[in-house]
């Protein structure tokens, strides 16, 4: 009899773990009502909810629970991707324009009400199709800057891993039609070395490169690899660390077409410098790093993504005309 | 054939321990470092402390003075122990928060091997102006305080791919650092 008790007991005890455990679960799903994507957060911990703080910063909604809890994820529709990190979850939503949300009980959960930005009727066809023709050969590849635990320059209700890999996917959108292929080097929040940038770079034939990243300063910095005296174009051939000696002239133009673009679109200074970065000096095509301002200082809304965009198509067809 | 394996192993065991002497002879980093009031009693035997730092975009530099040694590696430690503390660093906002020495050795290849804990990977926020400028300043410290031909960071004790994402820290930092940068101004807007 004692035996059994003790089982009993046992089991209950671990029954009473399991429950606390799911306790701090928090489940999601969604619903699409006419230009409106709704997405709840379900959990049992009343205080998971009660505590959560959201914040939006461009297609990026961060929200906070400020305690550990155990995302199980579930149902999610295609413009809506979430990442866990620590306590919080940064939802990715394309074409977000603004949220609203509310708390709700039985069960305690949190509503995001997510409104998307109308699809843009395509611009007048025959003056842009016209200009833009020089591009249709063109394979342009965007890198979202860092990934994964590295999460570059961080701020209160940003990090520029994740901003990055959304204005990256944003661009491409955006530049894709205008080009023969706008391809992403980092489509997900993981974390990629250098090197295995450079190999995933290689297997693909490039006419341009852009990475782009977030910087403190209130300016653009807009960079391109400074290679070593004795780098020729020679030299490059053999040594594939040096491959960039062969294209560094065009990426100065590339560089300084983007930067003027820029600064007649957003008003903002670029500053321009050539440093031995070892990502831009292996890639065989003309190659460029962008730096945005972080968040505070530029907004990035839809209207931000068309001006860095057009900035890229124009600084494309300076190229392609060359 | 049997003698000569445990003699070789012998033999490396004496280099080894010949070269991988890890700097502790059981005096702290803090006893090294004279402090201001008695800095006047030991100005004719102290040894000068260069430190070079990063500060926004630039690298600045501090000399300090220590406790009068000849052994130039000591004077490296302290160096980039005071360069990672910051204490007398004007403004230290360009450098990781809680970074430690962990230890320095100096190879038969002139190289210093500087060891830090991984603080200086998971406390940098920085661009890659700034990642650069931080390398600079630990290539820069060490060269101005010792005769090394190269220095090579590792974090806890191991090879880390990269500092803040930017550049290597799998190779030396020499030729990293010493290319000229070109910056072209601030182009203004309007
Ligand atoms: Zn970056």
């Amino acid at each position: 009899m004692a035996k059994i008790n003790c089982l009993i007991i046992i089991l209950l005890i671990a029954l009473i773990d399991v429950s606390l455990a799911d306790d701090s679960s928090i489940v999601v799903r969604s619903s699409e009502q006419s230009g409106m994507i709704r997405i709840v957060f379900e959990t049992e911990n009343e205080s998971l909810i009660s505590q959560a703080s959201v914040f939006e910063s461009y297609s990026l909604v961060k929200i906070d629970f400020n305690e550990p809890f155990n995302y199980k994820g579930g149902a999610l529709l295609e413009p809506v991707k979430i990442y866990k990190k620590e306590d919080s979850l940064f939802m990715n939503i394309r074409n977000l324009q603004k949220i609203k949300f509310v708390r709700l009980s039985s069960p305690p959960r949190l509503v995001i009400d997510a409104y998307l930005a109308e699809q843009k009727s395509p611009p007048p066809v025959n003056t842009v199709q016209a200009e833009t023709k020089e591009l249709r050969h063109l394979v342009v590849m965007f890198d979202a800057g860092h990934g994964g635990a590295d999460m570059g320059v961080r701020g209160e209700q940003f990090k520029e891993s994740l901003l990055t890999l959304s204005i990256t996917s944003d661009l491409a959108k955006q530049i894709a039609p205008k080009v023969q292929k706008a391809v992403l080097l980092r489509k997900e929040d993981v974390q990629q070395s250098i090197e295995q940038k450079l190999t995933d770079v290689g297997n693909t034939r490039i006419d341009a490169f852009f990475s782009i990243h977030l910087t403190r300063q209130k300016h653009f910095n807009i960079y391109i690899s400074k290679m070593p005296a004795y780098a020729s174009s020679k030299v490059a051939k053999y040594n594939t660390t040096l491959a960039q000696s062969a294209y560094i002239e065009r990426s100065r133009a590339l560089a300084n077409s983007v930067g003027q673009a820029i600064t007649n679109g957003t008003k903002l200074n670029v500053v321009y410098a050539e440093i031995p970065l070892p990502l831009l000096s292996a890639i065989k095509a003309p190659a460029v790093m962008l730096e945005l301002p972080e968040p505070q200082t530029l907004s990035y809304n839809a209207e931000t993504i068309d001006t860095l965009a057009a900035s890229i198509i124009k600084a494309l067809m300076d190229y392609a005309k060359r | 054939m049997f003698i000569i394996a445990p003699i070789l192993l012998l033999c490396s065991a004496a280099v080894a321990y010949y070269f991988f002497i890890w700097r502790d002879d059981g005096e702290t980093l803090s006893q090294h470092i004279v402090s201001r009031k008695e800095q006047e009693k030991v100005v004719d035997n102290s040894t000068q402390i260069h430190i070079y730092y990063p500060e926004d975009s630039e690298l600045k530099k501090i000399t300090i003075k220590s406790k009068q040694t000849f052994d130039a590696i000591k004077s490296t430690e302290v160096a980039l122990t005071e360069l990672f503390s910051g204490k007398n660093i004007p403004n230290r906002s360009s450098i990781p928060a809680d970074v430690k020495l962990l230890g320095l050795y100096y190879g038969v290849d002139k190289i210093l091997y500087v060891d830090v804990s991984s603080e200086l990977k998971k406390n940098f926020q920085g661009d890659a102006t700034a990642e650069l400028m931080l390398l600079k300043s630990i290539f820069e410290t060490v060269i101005n305080n010792m005769e090394a031909e190269d220095v090579k960071v590792l974090i806890d004790s191991a090879e880390a791919e990269s500092l803040g994402g930017h550049f290597y820290l799998r190779y030396p930092l020499r030729r990293t650092v010493t290319q000229e940068i070109v910056t072209d101004g601030l182009h203004k807007a309007g």
